[in-house]
């Protein structure tokens, strides 16, 4: 471990890679403390985007080095590069799969018919789709440009109340490119530490356009149920 | 090892194709022709999501439909019992008759002449 370990270092130092390594690898540790310290939710992504970018940078740079000399054992190394190249299509395969599982296990409530002031009010707020799903067990959740609810969420939920759920699942979708960065999180090894952020996000933005009080009776409805 | 056999459609006996909480409530549905899982719930004091995934289950192997309905402004989905307690008494009796018929052959169809005959 030790001897690879140095043989790494001599590596990156022979392909005169190894202080661009040493600062880039400073950076992305210090970004990291700061965006547990941030206050805000914008300037936390930014600073989580950069360090992921910063890391995947970092990888063709190791790969550069330790092919150019040539001294190192790289197998490690190589079993990283095939998981790096794996980690995009299962995280594309299992999104549009999850979606599809689920509408196959529940079936789809022609949402046109029964609905038709939902897809006004998201429509208003960004461009989805809504799909209701058939289980009396309610449920919402966002998954690319599609916001499903349950019909049992329906049941339960007064109008305004819906609509508090609807906006937060919308703010998601305005996101969407967010939820990209766990994929990259996965594949940079770097904590995903703006899950709980983009929730609150959520509801902020939702409190923003029903009022608060009203996404907090949803929330306390779905805890009770 | 002999077992007793004992098959009976109606209250606990419902019990043998059902769940208990399943086979209250297709007694309800049957005694009432519809219901809400609101009431459901209020009626057998249960909580409403044992209610809501019992409901699931049932409406997935096909013993009820259900119907969103909108009623004053909200959202609703009212159950109906997809057969009645008599039409499924015949599915079940059929299905037992016929694997008694399957096991035993013609026997069968003896012991429910020299039984049933003139019976009604």
């Amino acid at each position: 471990m030790r001897e690879n370990l140095t043989c790494f270092v001599s590596c990156l130092q022979g392909a005169n890679t190894f202080n661009f390594f040493v600062l880039s690898s400073a950076l992305i540790i210090l970004s990291m403390i700061l965006v547990r310290k941030l206050e805000g939710f914008e300037s936390k992504l930014r600073l989580f985007v950069f360090a992921n970018i910063s890391a995947l940078f970092n990888i063709p740079l190791v790969f550069y080095s330790m092919n150019y000399t040539m001294k190192c054992d790289s197998s490690l190394l190589n079993i990283y590069g095939i998981y790096l190249l794996l980690i995009p299509a299962v995280f594309l395969l299992s999104m549009t799969l999850y979606g599809r599982l689920l509408v196959r296990k529940y079936g789809i409530i022609g949402s046109e018919k029964i609905l038709p002031w939902i897809g006004e009010f998201v429509g208003d707020l960004v461009d989805a789709e809504v799909y209701i799903l058939n289980t009396a067990i309610p449920k919402a959740f966002a998954m690319g440009r599609k916001i499903f609810v349950s019909g049992g969420l329906l049941e339960i939920l007064s109008r305004e109340e819906l609509k508090a759920v609807l906006a937060h699942e919308a703010y998601h979708v305005k996101n969407r490119k967010a939820s990209l960065l766990k994929g990259i999180s996965m594949m940079t090894f770097l904590p995903y530490v703006i899950g709980k952020d983009m929730e609150l996000a959520a509801d902020e933005f939702a409190s923003a356009v029903v009022g608060r009080e009203h996404l907090e009776s949803a929330r306390k409805k779905l805890r009770e149920f | 090892m002999v077992k007793k056999v004992r098959v009976e459609v109606s209250g606990r006996g419902l019990e043998q194709f059902f769940s208990p909480l399943e086979a209250r409530i297709m007694d309800i549905l049957w005694m009432k022709g519809k219901s809400t899982s609101s009431e459901l719930s209020k009626i057998l004091n249960t909580g409403l999501s044992s209610i809501a995934g019992t409901l699931d289950r049932l409406v997935k192997s096909g013993y009820v439909r259900r119907e969103m309905v909108e009623e004053g402004g909200r959202f609703k989905f009212v159950y109906y019992p997809s057969q009645s307690r008599e039409e499924f008494a015949e599915k079940i009796t059929e299905k037992i008759i016929s694997s008694l018929i399957e096991t035993f052959g013609e026997a069968v169809v003896d012991s429910f002449y020299r039984n049933y005959r003139g019976k009604k």
